[in-house]
């Protein structure tokens, strides 16, 4: 192979290793700009990435609740075969994110996000030898991870235990800013506290 | 090795004088086998070195960023991220353009270039607190860096990259199998092919060979493991046996080339580690046919690998056997009896399988140590000792015998060790 194919090889990877790194620089950046800001409850934990470094594991989650239109129940049963089901994303009354509607497609317009997993709530029966009752479903994200500096995360995440363990009305959510279905961490929240202050 | 070369160097002059070769085959042979002058021996220590140091600053890089540093401002961390990627890249450009003889140069420029891929993905998703697991951030990183090696002809991108791969399907989900560790390998693979074709001498392509042989071991294996019950015997006994085909090649001689002397011994120990496994009945009992069985592809692919080296394992041994090199032929015809095995197995029958693999470890041990002992050869018969070895400590777990017996036989075979090894030294300080 001659130098100059080499060279131009080269410079082909080079662009590919840096048009993957700058897209997903603009895509969260634009998002982060533009996007629309929902809360979403979550509750941390502290684990560590080999690569990435500290970060409060999050489990932002929508909560569903009975009565379901029974469109809504098929994609949701159909999401626990492997299919793919995306939420429409409103605000309710407090101002945390509720499902507006769940489909099996990307709407062509509104703040959504691709749902990445939907679990079935059930509430146990009070009378022997009666099944449990499907009260609902929970609907979970792709983000689960809030990246901190190596030292503040394992403090913060204290903190929020130790508030959710105190204040029963403590709540812990995440700012997220949402546009084209692409959901962007803003800020972990601990009663309205960034977690970064909350040491 | 580089004894040899100056052996054969100092003799030259003297067999052109004596007219058995004229100056041009001695130039010839000179290049053929290349240089054994100390310089050699330098570039060795200056090529490990820039490796080793352009290791740890990619990897100390990583671990920098990996701190989170909370002053950073998110245009910062994108411009740290960046910046450090595109000094990797002309690096590299530098090295491929003003330095392609300095083999320092290409290989520590494109492990700091495979390095600082990583570095420049893991900021990106701390910085945006991208979600996705390691799996993730590793499937993007190998896809990046798997041309390296092609266009800069390094050895370090390439063990770097099965590296990566190593970790990828440690780090793999369950629930559905992908199918992209097998498209990686595949896509590195030809690389090595190259590498082993064109300086099949160099220590760089025993190294390289390894690091692809223990890679694709470890997708085999992982991705055999699911689904599949009992492919992963049929997968590591056949690759191991091919390799060990491969490394013993020609069989009119014993190999020169390092990549097959470095690659011959661990492939026989693996061959004598899975092969013990199997003289247990348990194992074969697992083996069952379910809706599961070949319903994913990356297993089918494990499959397929498997049957194309139990083929090459299988003319091998074939090859050998005839050229009398019975311990490597031994050792490759563990591949089809394994294959034939498992399928009697599919169909309900499995007395066999653990009865053959008992009888195919012991007469492996016995020819190896015969082999051994035959040629002088004292790491030959101690691989023969080990094998037997294994034999007798996987049923000492299995067997209603007494331990008052169990141990005689220990005893016994532990003089035996000894015995045959004081006996080999002696001979060699003999003939010495």
């Amino acid at each position: 192979m001659s130098s100059r194919l080499k060279l131009a090889l080269l410079g082909t990877l080079a662009l590919l290793q840096i048009g993957v790194t700058a897209s997903s620089i603009l895509k969260y950046e634009s998002t982060l700009r533009t996007g629309v800001l929902y809360r979403i409850p979550t509750m941390p934990i502290d684990p560590a990435d080999p690569f990435r470094g500290r970060y409060v594991a999050v489990r932002p989650a929508i909560t569903m609740r009975n009565p379901i239109a029974p469109e809504t129940i098929d994609v949701l049963e159909r999401m626990q075969n492997g299919e793919k089901g995306y939420v429409v994303l409103a605000s309710d009354d407090t101002g945390f994110a509720r499902a507006a509607a769940v489909v099996r497609e990307p709407p062509p317009q509104g703040d959504y996000l691709e749902i990445a997993h939907a679990w079935p709530e059930w509430e146990e029966s009070r009378q022997p030898n009666t099944p449990s009752t499907r009260v609902g479903f929970t609907l979970l994200f792709s983000f689960d991870r809030y990246y901190m500096n190596d030292a503040a995360a394992p403090q913060a995440q204290q903190r929020a235990a130790e508030a959710a363990r105190t204040r029963n009305e403590s709540r812990t959510w995440l700012a997220v800013r949402v546009r084209n279905g692409v959901g962007v961490i803003e800020g972990l929240f601990v009663d309205g506290v960034p977690i970064e202050q909350s040491r | 090795m580089r004894r040899e070369v100056a052996w054969l160097h100092a003799e030259l002059p003297d067999l052109i004088a004596r007219g058995v070769l004229t100056p041009e085959t001695a130039d010839a042979l000179k290049r053929h086998y290349g240089t054994s002058d100390r310089s050699a021996a330098a570039g060795w220590g200056q090529v490990l070195l820039a490796s080793f140091g352009a290791l740890l600053v990619g990897g100390g890089i990583i671990l920098i960023l990996a701190h989170n540093w909370e002053d950073l401002g998110r245009p910062a961390r994108a411009a740290i991220a960046i910046g450090v990627l595109v000094l990797a890249q002309a690096l590299t450009a530098f090295a491929v353009a003003r330095r392609p003889a300095s083999v320092p140069w290409t290989e520590a420029a494109s492990g700091f270039l495979v390095a600082s891929v990583g570095a420049a993905i893991a900021l990106v998703g701390q910085t945006y607190h991208v979600g996705g697991t390691l799996e993730g951030l590793l499937q993007a990183w190998l896809w990046l860096v798997v041309a390296v090696p092609y266009i800069t002809g390094s050895s370090l991108a390439s063990i770097l990259t099965w590296a990566l791969l190593l970790v990828r399907v440690f780090n793999m989900s369950w629930r559905d199998v992908p199918i992209d560790p097998w498209l990686v390998a595949a896509a590195a693979l030809p690389f090595v092919v190259v590498r082993v074709r064109r300086d099949p001498r160099s220590w760089r392509t025993a190294l390289t060979a390894i690091a692809a042989a223990i890679g694709i071991f470890s997708v085999g294996t992982v991705i055999a493991s699911n689904g599949w019950h009992g492919l992963w015997a049929i997968f590591d006994v056949s690759l191991l046996a091919a390799i060990v085909g491969a490394a013993a090649w020609p069989p009119d001689r014993d190999a020169i080339e390092q990549w097959r002397r470095r690659l011959l011994v661990p492939a026989w120990l693996g061959l004598i580690a899975v092969g013990t496994i199997l003289t247990f009945d348990d194992v074969w009992r697992t083996v069952t046919v379910d809706e599961r069985t070949g319903a994913q592809a990356a297993v089918m692919i494990s499959a397929i690998v498997a049957v194309l080296c139990a083929a090459f394992a299988s003319v091998v041994a074939i090859r050998l056997a005839r050229a009398g090199r019975l311990a490597a032929a031994t050792a490759a015809a563990a591949a089809p009896l394994v294959v034939v095995l498992h399928a009697f197995s599919m169909l309900d029958v499995q007395l066999p399988g653990w009865i053959a693999f008992n009888l195919w470890l012991l007469a492996f041990g016995v020819v190896t140590l015969a082999g051994g002992v035959r040629a002088a050869a004292l790491g030959t018969a101690n691989l023969g000792l080990l094998a037997l070895g294994a034999l007798i400590v996987a049923r000492f777990f299995d067997t209603d015998l007494s331990f008052l017996a169990r141990g005689l036989v220990f005893v016994a075979f532990g003089v035996g060790c000894l015995a045959v090894n004081v006996w080999m030294m002696r001979q060699a300080r003999r003939t010495a």
